[in-house]
């Protein structure tokens, strides 16, 4: 239905350009949202996360999902500020927020302008989103001290997960939470023997049923792989 | 420990795929299944069944960093002795992917 929705908004309304996948495509890339206080998609939308998730929060818990009218305007968008305005969003219990009618525009959101004129710099919000990859997850190692924390975010995304780890780690299969609490609140860290930009996190309470701990990946800040290991397999950073 | 190496088709296949964002080559016999992993050094992880304990799959975390694409038949022949296939049968499924 969303995507349906997609494509009448694409046929009738002059002002959006075209979106560059198909509308069942960016449907399913959009439901994938994970909107958190302290998220910000790839830059493009970034106070509208946060708002967004607090309304997510606070309007979805424990309640069905109902329609919210209003506008959103974020700031922070390198091209300039972006704003994000809805006329109706379904938030859907948890974190999706789905938005059936969107636009996204760009320039200072001064309240006086009309939104003829406003609208003449909408943009679609796929010309935003190519380079957007869904997280599972997007932590800080907080377990560390600030000052010795190899990276300060730890991101884990969905297409790495769904197109790579579990495919080829199959015993990782449900397990996103446990790899989420190795990144978050790890007990070990590890410089890799071999991959200088490599970390390996290492919680002791995280094992397979063997007592292998799980092993997470890090580079830059991403999960490249994960898996149970007992070796080593690193010079210890931390602690 | 049991060894029990599986048959695809008569015959263990090796599977690759390779993620080229993360620069991680999977390798496996067969579909891959719940394995556990031993370390090696250059980014090779050795896999090894839960069930049954067979040698089940490489993983190689930092493929193109550790330019195992131009010692390929290094890493063919190391991948294949543990997973007791032909090494040019994984060498090709390498190149394959990546």
């Amino acid at each position: 239905m969303f995507a349906e929705a997609i494509d009448h908004k694409q046929a009738n309304d002059p002002n959006l350009g075209r979106l560059p996948m198909p509308a069942a495509q960016f449907a399913t890339s959009f439901a994938k949202l994970r909107w958190q206080p302290t998220y910000s998609p790839s830059g493009w939308v970034s106070n509208g996360g946060m708002e967004l998730a607090y309304l997510s929060e606070t309007l979805a818990a424990g309640s069905p999902p109902r329609p919210l009218s209003g506008n959103i305007n974020c700031g922070g968008h390198a091209t300039g500020t972006t704003k994000l305005r809805y006329n109706r969003a379904v938030v859907v219990p948890r974190t999706n927020v789905v938005l059936d009618t969107w636009e996204i525009g760009l320039g200072e959101d001064d309240g006086a302008t009309p939104l003829a004129a406003e609208r003449q710099q909408i943009v679609p919000a796929l010309w935003l989103m190519p380079s957007f990859r869904a997280p599972i997850f997007d932590v800080v190692p907080t377990s560390i001290p600030r000052q010795l924390r190899p990276v300060n975010r730890i991101v884990l995304h969905q297409d790495t997960w769904d197109r790579h780890i579990i495919p080829g780690h199959p015993e990782l299969k449900g397990k996103e939470q446990d790899v989420e609490d190795v990144a978050s609140d790890p007990s070990v860290v590890y410089s890799s023997n071999s991959m200088i930009t490599d970390y390996l996190f290492v919680k002791s309470s995280v094992v397979d049923s063997q007592g292998r701990p799980l092993r997470v990946v890090v580079r830059a800040g991403i999960v490249v792989t994960a898996y149970y290991s007992k070796a080593p397999g690193g010079r210890q950073i931390w602690p | 420990m049991a060894l029990s190496v599986p048959s695809v088709g008569g015959s263990a296949a090796v599977i690759a795929q390779f993620d080229t964002e993360s620069d991680v080559l999977y390798l496996s016999l067969g579909e891959a299944v719940a394995s556990y992993s031993e370390e090696r050094p250059n980014g090779v992880i050795l896999r090894w069944a839960y069930d049954g304990g067979w040698p089940s799959g490489v993983t190689v975390i930092g493929f193109r960093g550790h330019q195992w694409r131009v010692k390929a038949k290094e890493l063919s022949d190391l991948a294949a002795a543990h997973l007791g296939v032909n090494w040019e049968e994984v060498k090709a499924e390498i190149r394959r992917v990546t």
